[in-house]
């Protein structure tokens, strides 16, 4: 078990090494019949403005969820990392997952295609 | 002042005395053609202008803090490999993290703008067009150089041509100031006028020489360049010797103003009385010179203003950000420096008092260095960022004192200041 502390707000680098996004949220499950001690576990890492706006208050999350509804850039607002995926926890946390068509950077993709395209000598 | 390129790039073992050399000889020029910006032209201008050599204690003070919080900088980022926005989101998470950064990106967007409107004063000063005229194509221009990622060339481009501002120096020297009279500025005193006015101008010089996204600025740079422990020597001497030095020119301007405009009892109210001050030294160079050092020193710290924004909203959100790395990799970087430069070059264009909104943006620094540098010192006493390289009491003392002392002044004295007429 990983500390929350120490995962929680780091970098996410994917397979080909590309900042995937920041630990904006963990999801804890407790295993009473596994461990029979209420240990508490990661499940899963969560990227997404809805998770960070959670942890300033219910009615940011809302926004974000509202926003994200109405920009319909991103997919999915809450993106979720199964525990498994990860590989390393260091300076950053390294996961096995090429996210080049994931939700998390559907905004960088789409920013290049709509804005940076038009911009000259691009 | 301005934050200077990270010097040199990763060493090679072999040259490794010559590189280390050349990158300490790289670092004090930086230091030296890089300090000067806006912020420090105006308000050591203003300094002198209005109480001669009195406050050269503040420049001192803010030089010294400098030293050390650019020195941490560059070791935060060799030992913990971390930029300072990453470390702080990472060490006292997101919730936290908001509240400086934020407010970081409302300061920064007036520092930028004011920084384009010196550039585009000086080419007024030289042509008499109005500021309006090259609001766009100074900020196009600027935007271009960063999106063509020539950054490094032009970073070190302008710290050399901003050796210019030795004319600072020189000026100064011509006038042959009385050493007691500037020693004697070099220790705190109390004003006998304008006590508001002399509190205000002191936390507008920590505010300009103590510029928080150089912090990011520099940092970033060291990653970028793959710093390790083997380069804190180097980071230490050019933080040291090249930010001291860089202090000495502002200083000039505190005498030279000191010298011709405070016997006078001429007050600085517009950016077109300041080159006056080189006049009785340099006579009729004394224009193109002063248009020239603000020019390429506000176009110096433009790039590196929009470039640290953009920094700093990558690693606090966790986008890629590299500025060698072709725009298209990066789009969200990428759209944020463009973002950045656009609004403060449509600002420009409204005609603002570009004196002005230097000033306030230098004593609104001021009041949000604590909330920047308070959680920057905690990492650099944290042993599992610094490990063994953890900070000293002095470095961490003489930060806390300036810090906290100049955010206090700069509380009480911005709404005397407002309500005295400012400027």
């Amino acid at each position: 078990v990983r500390l929350v502390g120490e995962v929680l707000d780091q970098q996410i680098v994917d397979s080909k090494e590309r900042k995937f996004g920041k630990v904006d949220g963990l999801v804890l499950e407790v295993n009473d019949e596994v461990n029979g001690d209420g240990e508490a576990r990661v499940a899963f890492i969560e990227i997404g403005s809805p998770t960070l706006g959670r942890r300033i208050g219910k009615r940011v999350e809302r926004w974000a969820l509202a926003w994200n509804r109405r920009l319909g850039v991103r997919r999915e607002p809450r993106y979720r990392i199964p525990w498994s995926k990860v590989l390393d926890v260091g300076v950053d946390v390294k996961v096995e997952i090429d996210g080049k068509d994931e939700p998390p950077l559907d905004w960088e993709r789409w920013m290049r295609d709509h804005i940076l395209s038009k911009l000259p000598f691009a | 002042m301005r934050a200077g390129a990270p010097f040199g790039a990763a060493p090679a073992r072999r040259r490794r005395a010559a590189m280390n050399l050349l990158e300490i000889a790289l670092g004090i020029v930086t230091g030296i053609g890089g300090f000067l910006e806006v912020g420090s032209i105006a308000t050591s201008a203003d300094a002198g202008a209005t109480f001669r050599f009195q406050l050269l204690w503040a420049l001192a003070i803010a030089t010294i803090c400098l030293c050390f919080l650019t020195e941490m900088s560059g070791r935060l980022a060799a030992v913990s490999k971390h930029s300072l926005a990453d470390a702080v989101r990472e060490e006292f998470g997101f919730t936290f993290t908001i509240i400086p950064r934020s407010l970081e990106l409302i300061v920064n967007f007036m520092v930028l703008t004011a920084e384009l409107g010196g550039v585009c004063m000086a080419l007024k000063l030289v042509t008499g067009w109005p500021i309006r005229v090259f609001a766009i194509p100074v900020t196009l221009l600027a935007w271009l150089l960063i999106w063509l990622g020539t950054l490094k060339i032009v970073e070190n481009g302008t710290a050399l041509l901003g050796l210019l501002t030795l004319c600072f120096v020189v000026a100064a020297w011509k006038h042959h100031p009385p050493l007691h009279d500037v020693l004697h500025g070099l220790l705190p005193t109390v004003p006998h006028h304008d006590s508001a006015h002399y509190w205000f101008i002191a936390i507008s010089i920590v505010g300009a020489t103590i510029a928080p996204y150089m912090f990011h600025f520099y940092s970033s740079g060291a990653i970028e360049d793959k710093w390790d422990e083997k380069s804190l020597g180097t980071n230490r001497l050019s933080a040291g010797v090249g930010m001291t030095f860089g202090g000495g020119i502002a200083a000039a301007v505190v005498i030279v103003a000191g010298s011709v405009f405070f016997p006078r009892n001429i007050q600085i109210g517009q950016y077109e009385q300041v080159p006056l001050i080189l006049f009785p030294t340099l006579g009729r160079w004394a224009v193109p010179l002063f248009a020239g050092s603000l020019g390429v020193c506000c176009f110096g710290a433009a790039l590196e203003l929009a470039l640290a924004t953009a920094y700093m909203l990558a690693q606090t959100f966790g986008w890629n950000w590299d500025e060698n790395e072709k725009p298209h990799r990066e789009a969200r970087f990428a759209v944020a420096y463009t973002a950045m430069l656009l609004l403060s070059g449509l600002l420009l264009l409204t005609g603002l008092d570009p004196l002005k909104l230097t000033m306030y943006s230098m004593a609104l620094t001021a009041v949000i260095l604590p909330l920047v540098v308070v959680p920057f010192l905690l990492l650099m006493n944290d042993e599992k960022y610094l490990h063994e390289h953890t900070n000293g009491p002095i470095g961490n003392a003489v930060v806390v004192i300036t810090i906290v002392l100049a955010s206090l002044i700069a509380i009480v004295t911005i709404p005397l200041q407002l309500a005295g007429g400012g400027g």
